[in-house]
C-alpha cells in the first residue's frame, strides 16, 4: 500500500482555506450547514460541494430558483486538485456556487447532486435531471452526499 | 528498394513527413534527395485479381446457403413436436431454431466476407493506380531537375533555374501527395478487411467447440444462446458464450476423464433451460473444475432466464444502444454520448466507489468472463441472495481488494476519515488484469502506451480480435486538461464501432475513428478524449 503523504500534508491548509472562517473571502457553507444559513444584505457567500471528477460527480442549481429579491446568483466555479500524472483514476474537486444577499428575507436554494449519473436537461424537460428512469431524486436530510442523485435544499436568511 | 519489415503505418507516416519536406524544400539537391526517399517507400502490396476471385468464391456459396437457410427456417417456423435430441438434452425444436439462426448467420457471414474482399480489391486497385500516378510525377520531377548540383553550381541559382526548381517541387508535391493518399487508402482498406474477417471468423461459433463429447445439435444450441432480455437486447449482441468460451469449454471437456465427462453431460442434460446449460459451459470455459461447476450448478439450477441474466451477466447491450442521440451538453458528463446503457443489478449499478476506476473495471471485466465469480458478487456466498444493497457492499469490498492487489495509492482523509483509494499506476492495472481476468480467458495482458494516433491505429486490430473472441481490453483515458486519467474497458465490436464499459456504470459505443483521433470523451467526459494506454491481451 502506498500513501499520498503530500496530499495528506496539504489537506489541513486546504481545509482552513475552504471552510467558512471568512479570512480569505466570502463565507463558505458545506452541505451539512444548509439548514440555517444567515448572511447580511450585500454580503457574498458560497455553497461548497464535493465534485470528484474521477466519478463525474456534479451539482446543478435547479428550480425553484431562490427569490431574487433575497439572494442573487454571482457565479459557479469548479476547482480540481492536482494529482500524480503517473496514477490513473485519482481525483478530487470542489464546486462553488457563489451568491450575494440582496434584501432581508428568507429563501431556499435547491441543488441536485449527481454522482456518476448523467444529469442534463432535455427538450421535454429542460431542468437538469437524471436521464435514467431508474432514478427519482428526492430531498435528502443527510449531510454527506451519497451515491444516488438527491436534492440538497439550503435555507438562507438575509438579515 | 522497399525497406524490409516496413509496416503500412510506417509507410503513411514516412510519406506524410516527406510531403512536408518536399513542399518546403528550397534547395535542388535536397529536393532530389527527398523525391528519391519517397520513391523508396514501397507501393501498396497485394493482388486485386486474387482478392476478387476469393470474393466470387464466397458469393457463389451464398445461394447454396440461402437454400439451406430457407428449408431450415421453414421447419423452425412450422414447429416440430417436443422431443429430446443430442447428448445433453437440447429440445429438438430449440435445436432447429438454433440451426435456422446459424444458417441465417452463415448466409450473412458469407455475403459479408465477399463484400469485405471485394471492397478490399476495389480499394487496392484504386490505391495502386494512384500510387503509380504519383511515382510517374516524382520521376517527371526528377527529370525536370536533372542531376544534382556540384558545390560551385549550388552557390548561385539563376531565375530560370529557380523557376524550374519550383515547378519540379510542385509536381513532386503532387506526386508524394498521391503516394500518401494511396498508402492511406490501402492501409485503411486492409485494416477494415482484417477487422471484418476476424469478426466473421469469431462468429463461426459452433465450430469453435472442438469436442466429441457434445453433439453437433448441442453445439449449435449452446452457440446460439443469448443472455439478454429478448424484448430489448438483440441476441447477436448478447451471445452468452463467446468464441473464446466455446473453444475453451470444448477443450476442457476433451481434457476430462470419461467419468467426469459423463457427469458434465448429465448436468447439461438436466439443465432447466438453454441459458442454464450455457452458463455451465461458461463456468467450465472460465477454468473451473468439475467440482466447482457442480457447486455452481446447485446454486443456479432451474432459475429462470431473468434471474440468470441478472446474477451472471453484468453487461447487456440494448437494441437501440448505437443510436446517435448527440452529446451531453454540460455537467459532469459533458461531451459524453447521450445514449448509453446503464448496467444494473436491480437498482444498483455495476459502478466504482471512489477513486477505484482501475480495479472496478477489472472486477466487472472478470464478472463478464466468469459466471461463478459474478454469482459470488450478486448472490453472495450461497448464491441465493437477490438484494441490491448487499450486492453493492460486496462489489465495494471486491474493488478494494483489487485496489490493494494492484498496489493502489491511498490518501488520508483529514481529519478522521481514514485511508481512501487514490488511483493506481498502469503497472498495477496490468497486475490485476493478469491475476483476475487472464486465468479465465487464457490471454496474458501487456501494457502498451498509445500516445499518438498512429500507435492507436496500430493496436486496433489486436483490440478488435480480442473483444470479438470475448476477451475484454482495459484502456486508459486521459486529456490535456486533466492529470488524473481514467480506466475503462473495450468489451465489444460491431463493424467499425467499439463498445466501451465505463466503471461509472454504463456502456456506450464509439467509432474506430473516435478511438484513433482523440474523441473518447464520448465514453466518459470532455476531460478524457485520448486513449493513452491499452492492456493488450496476447494469444
Amino acid at each position: 500500500m502506498r500513501k499520498a503523504l503530500a496530499t495528506a500534508l496539504l489537506l489541513p491548509t486546504a481545509a482552513v482555506a475552504l471552510t467558512g472562517c471568512g479570512l480569505f473571502g466570502p463565507t463558505t457553507y458545506e452541505p451539512e450547514e444548509r439548514a440555517a444559513i444567515e448572511v447580511d444584505a450585500g454580503e457574498e457567500f458560497t455553497l461548497s460541494v464535493p465534485a470528484n471528477p474521477a466519478i463525474a460527480e456534479y451539482w446543478y442549481l435547479v428550480k425553484p430558483h431562490p427569490d431574487r429579491d433575497v439572494v442573487e446568483r454571482v457565479g459557479k466555479r469548479l476547482e480540481t486538485e492536482p494529482s500524480d500524472p503517473d496514477v490513473i483514476g485519482d481525483g478530487d474537486g470542489t464546486l462553488y456556487f457563489d451568491f450575494k444577499g440582496v434584501r432581508p428575507g428568507t429563501t431556499e436554494i435547491k441543488l441536485l447532486h449527481c454522482p456518476a449519473v448523467v444529469c442534463t436537461g432535455t427538450k421535454d424537460n429542460p431542468e437538469p435531471h437524471p436521464t435514467s428512469s431508474m432514478y427519482a431524486p428526492v430531498p435528502t436530510a443527510t449531510g454527506t452526499p451519497g451515491n444516488d442523485p438527491a436534492y440538497f435544499i439550503y435555507k438562507v436568511t438575509v438579515r | 528498394m522497399p525497406e524490409a519489415g516496413e509496416s503500412t503505418t510506417d509507410r503513411r507516416q514516412r510519406l506524410t513527413e516527406y510531403l512536408g519536406e518536399v513542399l518546403t524544400a528550397d534547395d535542388k539537391n535536397d529536393l532530389i534527395e527527398i523525391i528519391n526517399l519517397a520513391l523508396s517507400v514501397s507501393p501498396p502490396v497485394g493482388d486485386p485479381a486474387v482478392l476478387e476471385g476469393l470474393a466470387r468464391t464466397y458469393r457463389r456459396q451464398v445461394d447454396d446457403i440461402a437454400d439451406v437457410q430457407r428449408r431450415v427456417r421453414h421447419v423452425a417456423d412450422t414447429g416440430i413436436p417436443d422431443a429430446w435430441v443430442g447428448s445433453t438434452g437440447g429440445l429438438a425444436a430449440e435445436v432447429v431454431m438454433a440451426a435456422a439462426d446459424s444458417a441465417d448467420a452463415m448466409e450473412q457471414a458469407f455475403e459479408a466476407a465477399a463484400k469485405a474482399l471485394m471492397h478490399l480489391a476495389d480499394e487496392l486497385t484504386a490505391a495502386q493506380s494512384q500510387d503509380k500516378r504519383g511515382r510517374e510525377q516524382l520521376r517527371d520531377a526528377l527529370g525536370m531537375l536533372g542531376g544534382e548540383d556540384g558545390f560551385f553550381d549550388d552557390l548561385v541559382e539563376k531565375d530560370a533555374e529557380e523557376a524550374e526548381r519550383l515547378r519540379a517541387r510542385s509536381v513532386a508535391g503532387n506526386g508524394v501527395s498521391n503516394l500518401r493518399s494511396a498508402a492511406e487508402t490501402a492501409d485503411d482498406a486492409a485494416r477494415a478487411a482484417a477487422r471484418d474477417l476476424n469478426k466473421l471468423a469469431s462468429e463461426a461459433r459452433a465450430g469453435q467447440m472442438k469436442t466429441d463429447s457434445i453433439s453437433a445439435a448441442d453445439k449449435l444450441l449452446l452457440a446460439d444462446t443469448s443472455a439478454g432480455d429478448p424484448a430489448d437486447d438483440p441476441a447477436e449482441w448478447n451471445e452468452l458464450l463467446t468464441a473464446n468460451d466455446l473453444e475453451r469449454s470444448g477443450r476442457a471437456m476433451e481434457r476430462m476423464n470419461a467419468r467426469d465427462q459423463a457427469k458434465m453431460e448429465e448436468m447439461l442434460a438436466e439443465a432447466g433451460s438453454p441459458q442454464e446449460r450455457a452458463y455451465l459451459m461458461k463456468a467450465l470455459a472460465a477454468g473451473h473444475d468439475l467440482k466447482e461447476v457442480e457447486g455452481f450448478r446447485d446454486k443456479i439450477h432451474d432459475k429462470d432466464p431473468d434471474w440468470l441474466r441478472r446474477h451472471l451477466t453484468p453487461v447487456t447491450t440494448a437494441g437501440d444502444s448505437m443510436r446517435d442521440d448527440g452529446r451531453v451538453p454540460s455537467g459532469g458528463y459533458k461531451g459524453a454520448n447521450a445514449n448509453s446503457d446503464e448496467q444494473w443489478f436491480h437498482d444498483a449499478k455495476w459502478e466504482q466507489e471512489g477513486n477505484t476506476c482501475v480495479p472496478s473495471s477489472v472486477v466487472t471485466g472478470r464478472a463478464m468472463v466468469d459466471p461463478v465469480y459474478a454469482l459470488g458478487l450478486t448472490g453472495g456466498r450461497d448464491g441465493k441472495e437477490d438484494d441490491a444493497d448487499a450486492f453493492t457492499e460486496r462489489l465495494r469490498r471486491e474493488q478494494l481488494r483489487l485496489h490493494e492487489e494492484g498496489d493502489g495509492l491511498n490518501e488520508y482523509e483529514f481529519p478522521f476519515g481514514g485511508d481512501t483509494p487514490a488511483g493506481m499506476a498502469p503497472e498495477g492495472g496490468a497486475t490485476i488484469a493478469n491475476k483476475e481476468i487472464s486465468p479465465h480467458t487464457g490471454g496474458e495482458y501487456a501494457y502498451q502506451e498509445t500516445g499518438s494516433a498512429n500507435a492507436r491505429r496500430d493496436v486496433l486490430p489486436d483490440i478488435e480480435k480480442s473483444v470479438a473472441e470475448g476477451r475484454p481490453v482495459p484502456i486508459t483515458l486521459d486529456g490535456p486538461d486533466t492529470d488524473e486519467g481514467h480506466a475503462v474497458m473495450i468489451i465489444g465490436q460491431e463493424g467499425d464501432m467499439l463498445q466501451v464499459y465505463n466503471p461509472w456504470g454504463h456502456t456506450t459505443w464509439v467509432s474506430e475513428d473516435d478511438f484513433v483521433h482523440g474523441r473518447m470523451d464520448k465514453a466518459a467526459n470532455s476531460t478524457l478524449p485520448d486513449a493513452t494506454g491499452v492492456h493488450v491481451p496476447a494469444e
